[in-house]
């Protein structure tokens, strides 16, 4: 693309110079590369914990002993989450606008190169030429003609020109492929530009405990509500989980619309909305009331904390009073606590945040906690779901499909040229065929098919050559 | 069937270990002939000079595809002993790798013995395929250092087989993923070993390798195996982030092993970009090469010390 003085000196001007340059593609690309490698060498906040100051803060604690002094420094400087930053998403969004203008920039380019072919070796593409052979031949230049052009028919695109001089060849063969390279670089661009709506407009709710038998709105405006009809789980004998899976049903305002068995690897799937089988464990099944007995809870609370000392989980449910909550604690099972028999849980009670009361108590004993009266009925299990909407995801697949197609006919699908003049020669005609080499001439014996074409063509005249000559200076036009 | 199998892997091992000692002895002193070449540069020059082709080419063969190739050197060199001493090592290899896999029942990729031998297969088919494509010789003497040491390295983890966790139980992604992985980090492989020979050089020269390829061969020859491992990595990244939206939900969660692989895959895409739009060649050019392979070796291990989602690896 051309631009006038005045264009490329202004502003917009110099942006797009600045995004179709190069250079900066290079940068761009090892830019990210070197903030990627931040992102692999520094553990990274999990998302749990993003946009939760107190979660940030303990998990920054947990680092400090490696970090030292320069732990909260590090913080500042984005260390801890790099792919959030704001200097990566910019390097990344101006990667996109980059390689999209570099495909816009190319574009006429490549399509006048296709379209509308050199159909003489000139200008820039002589400096690649390497390989040229000349022969002449005891035969006239129309039926050389014909047999050069029926030796090449077929696999070429043959284009042919004719003066009353020379006769000019111009033979093409995967003669569309340069434009895979704008495929491909759309390709990203779209994965790119997917990924930032994905940003957007999606959720992903990676904790959604549901205890077997009970329900759970979805949310988000989406009117559905999951219900966990069973579940199951398998393991080897060391202990290791084999396989486990919910059987679900989802209903669309109170209507069963959709019902399957969710394991890893086998998501339910309904409209835009994904459930995937994420974690599992033990709920305990409580009734809460208030002093005057008006009941406060019942059902199941998912244990779904595991405790630091790596014995204790733990659940929490608010109650529908302001600012009252209620912990569960219990052992994981294999483990042992003196204080917290088989059959029984510990319930800590809050209010505002503060602790008012916690006491231990026993399966099917109603007992009063922090002024309310707590039952604990007995253990069921929980599924762990994650429930996902990302309407960007089907764009991510349509530019990696993009991507995956443009590079492969880029890579395996190279355009083969060749250029044949035939002219007339006093012992019949003259043929010299061109073609720009890949390989360097050093490189001879690495297999380059552009010369092996031009090589089989002149074996091909041969039986009527009555001499081969040296190689002259390239034909110029 | 495991004994068969892990009997194959030493086997194959102990090969490799005899193809680079022949290999390196076929380093000093190895003389090729020039009459038995191809000579390089100027071929219209050469036919001219000896009469031409058409003199000697017999009617039979004018319609046939040409072959430029170098022919092979009457007797067999010690190079030669070390290619295929190398290809002996590929087939059993990858008999080792497909017993395996019977007997365990899936893909041999779910344990990092199995991965590090599954990487040495991939050095191993990147090495031949490279030498049957491009007759490059003298590349064996720096791939099969990679392989035995993946190979040396395997044989120091445990070789017991696990069972898959349920993440892994899905064959079919699992096995076109890791194979695409697989044979993407053999070429890359390949293209370190061109890369360092090509810094390298001088110093070989020097200490007297006489048949050393000329650093554009080289050059080309390190391209040419990103041309195949690049592609490849991009359908091992898409393959992942496909199982990674099946499996967990997104079809990215900055993993640090999915990350490490993206770094990789932006290494090499630095280097097509430099040398193909910027022209880079030689040193530059072969340092990429190098970082690109430090980036694979440190995605391969770096589930030892990055934990993470992979780490069941
Ligand atoms: C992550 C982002 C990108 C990827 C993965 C990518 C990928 C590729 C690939 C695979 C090739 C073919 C290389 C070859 O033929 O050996 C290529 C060529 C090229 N790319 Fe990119 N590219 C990216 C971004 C960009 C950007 C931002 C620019 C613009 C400055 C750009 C400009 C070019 C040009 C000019 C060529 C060579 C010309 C051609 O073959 O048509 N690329 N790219």
């Amino acid at each position: 693309m051309t631009m006038s003085h005045a264009v490329a000196r202004s502003p917009l001007g110099v942006i797009w110079r600045f995004l179709t340059s190069k250079v900066t593609a290079i940068g761009l690309i090892l830019t990210l590369g070197v903030l990627t490698l931040l992102g692999t060498l520094f553990p990274q906040l999990p998302d749990s914990a993003r946009g939760n100051s107190m979660a940030t803060a303990a998990w920054l604690d947990g680092i400090r002993p490696r970090f030292g002094d320069a732990t909260d420094w590090l913080a500042r400087m984005q260390v801890f989450g790099v792919f959030h930053s704001l200097t990566f998403t910019t390097t990344a969004a101006v990667l996109g606008l980059s390689t999209l203008a570099c495909t816009l920039n190319r574009t006429p380019a490549l399509w006048r190169q296709v379209a509308r072919p050199p159909l003489h070796p000139s200008g820039h593409l002589l400096d690649q030429i390497h390989h040229s052979r000349r022969v002449v031949v005891a035969t006239d230049p129309a039926s050389v003609t014909a047999s050069v052009a029926a030796h090449l028919r077929g696999r070429y695109h043959l284009v042919t020109t004719s003066t009353a001089e020379a006769t000019d060849l111009y033979a093409v063969r995967h003669r569309f492929a340069p434009l895979a390279t704008l495929v491909a670089h759309a390709g990203i661009v779209l994965v790119l530009a997917a990924a930032a709506v994905t940003g957007q407009v999606a959720f992903r709710d990676s904790e959604v405990a549901i205890v077997v038998g009970e329900r759970h709105a979805v949310g988000h405006d989406t009117r559905l509500v999951i219900e966990a009809a069973s579940f199951t789980d398998s393991y080897t004998e060391a202990g290791t989980p084999l396989d486990y899976a919910s059987d679900l049903k989802l209903l669309a305002d109170g209507r069963p619309v959709a019902r399957a068995t969710v394991r890893v690897n086998e998501p339910l799937r309904y409209d835009d909305i994904a459930i995937y089988q994420s974690f599992y464990g033990v709920a305990a099944v409580l009734q809460v009331s208030d002093p005057t007995g008006t009941t406060l809870f019942d059902g199941g609370v998912p244990l779904k904390w595991g405790a630091e000392d790596g014995i204790h989980t733990v659940g929490l449910l608010d109650l529908p009073l302001p600012g009252e909550q209620l912990a569960v604690v219990s052992t994981v099972s294999g483990k042992r606590d003196p204080l917290l028999r088989a059959g029984q849980v510990q319930i800590v009670t809050y209010r505002g945040g503060a602790e008012t009361d916690r006491r231990v108590i026993s399966t099917g004993v109603a007992t009063d906690v922090g002024g309310l009266r707590v039952t604990f009925l007995r253990e069921r299990q929980f599924t762990g779901l994650t429930v996902a909407r990302d309407p960007g995801s089907l764009w991510v697949w349509w530019g990696a499909a993009l991507l995956l197609v443009g590079m492969t006919i880029t890579f395996s699908m190279r355009p083969r040229r060749l250029w044949v003049r035939i002219t007339a020669h006093p012992s019949g005609s003259q043929v010299h065929v061109v073609t720009p080499a890949r390989t360097t001439p050093t490189d001879a014996d690495l297999h380059d098919p552009d010369s092996a074409t031009l090589d089989e063509l002149i074996r091909a005249l041969t039986p009527a050559s009555v001499e081969t000559l040296p190689d002259p200076a390239l034909i110029r036009k | 069937m495991l004994t068969l199998s892990s009997l194959a892997v030493s086997t194959s091992t102990i090969l490799v270990l005899l193809a680079f000692v022949a290999a390196l002895s076929g380093l000093v002193g190895r003389r090729r002939s020039a009459t038995t070449r191809h000579t390089a540069g100027v071929p219209a020059l050469v036919l001219a000079s000896a009469g031409g082709p058409g003199q000697q080419a017999p009617a039979g063969v004018l319609d046939e595809p040409g072959s430029t190739d170098a022919t092979l050197p009457s007797r067999p060199t010690t190079g030669w002993y070390a290619a295929a001493l190398a290809h002996l090592a590929l087939a059993v290899l990858t008999v080792g790798l497909v017993t395996r896999a019977v007997a365990v029942g899936h893909g041999p990729f779910a344990n990092q013995h199995e991965f590090a031998v599954s990487f040495a297969w991939g050095l191993l088919l990147a090495l031949a395929w490279t030498r049957w494509r491009h007759q490059a010789d003298g590349l064996t003497v720096a791939v099969l250092p990679l392989a035995l040491g993946m190979l040396l390295y395997a044989a120091t983890v445990s070789a017991t087989p696990n069972p898959l966790v349920p993440a892994l139980q899905h064959n079919l992604l699992l096995t076109v993923h890791v194979l695409a992985a697989v044979i993407a980090y053999g070429a890359a492989g390949v293209a370190c070993a061109a890369a360092l020979l090509s810094l390298g050089r001088p110093v070989l020269v020097r200490l007297g390798w006489v048949g050393a390829p000329a650093p554009a061969r080289l050059d080309e020859l390190g391209y040419r195996a990103v041309a195949v491992a690049f592609p490849l990595m991009t359908v091992m990244l898409i393959l992942g982030s496909v199982w990674a939206e099946r499996a967990w939900g997104t079809y990215w969660s900055w993993d640090p092993k999915e990350t490490a692989a993206l770094l990789t895959w932006l290494v090499y895409g630095g280097y097509l970009h430099a040398r193909v739009v910027r022209g880079w060649r030689g040193r530059r050019a072969a340092w990429l090469l190098v970082v690109g392979f430090v980036a694979v070796l440190f995605t391969y291990f770096g589930n030892l010390f990055l934990g993470g989602m992979h780490s069941y690896a």
